[in-house]
């Protein structure tokens, strides 16, 4: 079932950008630095792979993107929560909320 | 100006390709600067910034891809108002006769309130993809005792659904 591994895979890596783009804008390594923070080495994201990520979430609405000047003075690609994008983390978290209910119900009957 | 500018700057066809090489370039640069910040050798720290990121080649083909799906009608349309509102200023500058300048407000007007309505609609999420991408979420029926295999009434999960509905 490696199909299915990959569909929660993205799922859950457009949740933590979302929550990270929560705060502020933010370019894409400094999205990288946040989520590695904050996992700790609990999760292995590949740097790359939020690129696509980004970019379909910027498709359907959810973050928008300027360019601007970067802390170290080169110009760099900002990304910022819209709206639809906060309402879709609202959703994301509840459904994620959900979800690690149920399974840790399984797990804890099963 | 970037309002009237924006869609004939976007004709370069290789501005998305150009844009996702120098953002992920970026990642990469400080990647390795932060290499190189724990005393490690340029090339090292380099080849160790591309393990981290993944394929570069592969996620700039993806990038360039998903930036350049659904665009194409929408610049279309942007690229044909914004010609319409030039053309009414040209017929209203180059035109004294009255009825020739009516034509050049009236496109004008057209041209403007168009590009202006896409504007608006880049601003809105876009309507292509449906809200919820059933692909991406796990979904499972967290209802009390569906965990169960036989209810009290000794139904299957199957059957209680099916009553439920």
């Amino acid at each position: 079932m490696p199909k299915a591994r990959t569909d929660l895979m993205q799922g859950t890596l457009e949740l933590l950008i979302l929550k990270t783009l929560a705060r502020d804008s933010m370019h894409g390594y400094g999205i990288a630095q946040r989520i590695h923070e904050a996992v700790d080495d609990l999760l292995k994201v590949e740097d790359g792979s939020l690129y696509p990520a980004l970019y379909r979430m910027e498709e359907r609405g959810w973050i928008a993107s300027e360019w601007g000047i970067s802390e170290n003075n080169r110009r760099a690609k900002f990304y910022r929560l819209t709206k639809a994008g906060r309402k879709r983390l609202e959703g994301e978290r509840a459904n994620w909320e959900r979800v690690s209910q149920a399974i840790g119900r399984i797990l804890e009957t099963a | 100006m970037d309002f009237y500018i924006g869609p004939f700057r976007r004709l370069d066809s290789r501005r998305v390709p150009r844009e996702v090489e120098e953002e992920l370039q970026f990642h990469l640069d400080l990647l390795t600067e932060e290499h190189c910040r724990q005393n490690i050798p340029w090339e090292q720290a380099h080849a160790e910034a591309i393990k981290r990121f993944g394929d570069v080649e592969q996620i700039r083909d993806e990038c360039v891809r998903i930036a350049r799906r659904n665009q194409s009608a929408v610049l279309a349309l942007k690229w044909f108002f914004a010609c319409v509102f030039l053309f009414g200023v040209l017929v209203r500058v180059f035109s004294t006769d009255y009825h020739v300048t009516r034509i050049g407000d009236l496109l004008m007007e057209v041209g403007a309130l168009a590009r202006l309505l896409l504007y608006l609609r880049g601003k809105s999420p876009s309507k292509h993809f449906k809200e919820d991408d059933e692909s991406a979420l796990l979904k499972l029926d967290v209802a009390p005792l569906s965990l169960a295999a036989y209810d009290q009434r000794g139904r299957t999960p199957v059957e209680r659904v099916i009553s439920s509905k």
